[in-house]
């Protein structure tokens, strides 16, 4: 199982990394991307890219939210917010943070 | 009987929430098609009896939208549809009538525009014109001689009458003799159906609802599994 291989220091290295790329990512799309589609009718390859970008970076989140919460040992429910939080613009940076402090938690 | 319930049922709802994810990622992979073959699809501009490809007292068939149909019978009702819009003519005031044809069925037809250009008449009529889906959005009041929007749910009292939905833009209206009815007749444009979003955005989803789809399952098992490694790791250190 290679996939979960590595402490938890990494899995939360790489569950801050994706944490803090799908919110900026998310952030871009729903106050940047939606408006300037759905409000102007703008077709620039940009507002393409960041969606693109966001939605094929998704499952590398929720790959990277699923081991933190193994490693953790989490709750299911607690898994199911750490997951969803990266389709909300700011929920992913409270997750992160989240994720920090149960990390420093579990380490004292 | 817990003990025996209780992984089934989890089993079932995990298999339930897996085959939403599949449903999720396939109508999001049907708008990924939709958005890229938008614009690309040109109705066939051959002209076909309304009675071969739509029904009345129905949903309009979505492969009858944009059709050019034709239709033999007359006119029973008018109305008038006010303030609509016709393209690059702004906004007009349009002449609409109930027109029935065989067996007790009617659809209703934008004749043109409601000025004196159109006659109302009641005589047998051979019509070729352009198949829409009914308005959704008032345009004006509703009464008895008006139509705040072309749309059949609003006629549905008149007559008894089976009803097509939707309902068709005249291009040409010719009386028994083959005589064309001249007036002020207006565009009717292919409708072309907007998808909002990106054919890889809209891929990048099914991605996401079949990578879901996928986890669901294994995710306890993983979970089980990595649950196991941890404990039998603590045995060996103790």
């Amino acid at each position: 199982m290679k996939i979960l291989g590595g402490g938890l220091e990494g899995a939360l290295a790489r569950y801050k990394f994706m944490a803090i790329w799908s919110g900026t990512f998310s952030l871009l799309l729903w106050f940047v991307e939606v408006p300037a589609h759905l409000a102007f009718h703008s077709k620039l390859a940009i507002w393409a890219a960041i969606a693109i970008i966001h939605g094929f970076t998704y499952p590398i989140y929720i790959l990277a939210a699923f081991t933190y919460c193994l490693k953790a040992r989490t709750s299911l429910m607690t898994m199911l917010f750490y997951i969803l939080a990266g389709t909300l613009p700011i929920a992913s940076f409270v997750a992160e943070r989240k994720a920090v402090e149960r990390y420093k938690t579990l380490r004292s | 009987m817990n003990k025996f319930l209780r992984p089934i049922a989890t089993g079932l709802a995990l298999l339930l929430l897996s085959g939403i994810f599949v449903e999720l990622g396939l109508w999001q992979w049907h708008r990924a098609q939709a958005t890229s073959a938008q614009g690309k699809v040109i109705p066939s501009s051959i002209p076909v009896a309304l009675i071969d490809v739509d029904k009345a007292g129905r949903n309009i068939y979505t492969k009858a939208i944009n059709r050019i149909v034709t239709l033999q019978g007359h006119y029973v009702k008018d109305y008038v549809a006010p303030t609509q819009n016709i393209g690059a003519g702004g906004y007009k005031d349009l002449s609409v009538g109930l027109f029935e044809i065989t067996d007790n069925r009617a659809i209703l037809i934008v004749r043109g525009l409601h000025d004196s250009s159109i006659a109302p008449t009641s005589q047998q009529l051979d019509i070729q014109g352009r198949l829409y889906p009914s308005q959704q959005e008032d345009h004006g009041f509703n009464s008895d001689t008006s139509l705040g929007r072309i749309d059949p749910a609003l006629v549905a009292g008149t007559g008894h009458y089976s009803l097509f939905d939707g309902y068709i833009i005249a291009i040409s209206e010719k009386d028994s003799t083959g005589t064309e009815i001249t007036g002020n007749r207006v565009p009717s444009p292919v409708l072309v159906q907007s998808i909002s979003g990106f054919y890889w955005q809209h891929i990048a989803y099914v991605v996401i609802w079949w990578f879901m789809a996928l986890l669901v399952p294994c995710a306890p098992i993983i979970a089980k599994r990595h649950e196991r490694k941890l404990n039998s790791h603590a045995l060996e250190v103790e």
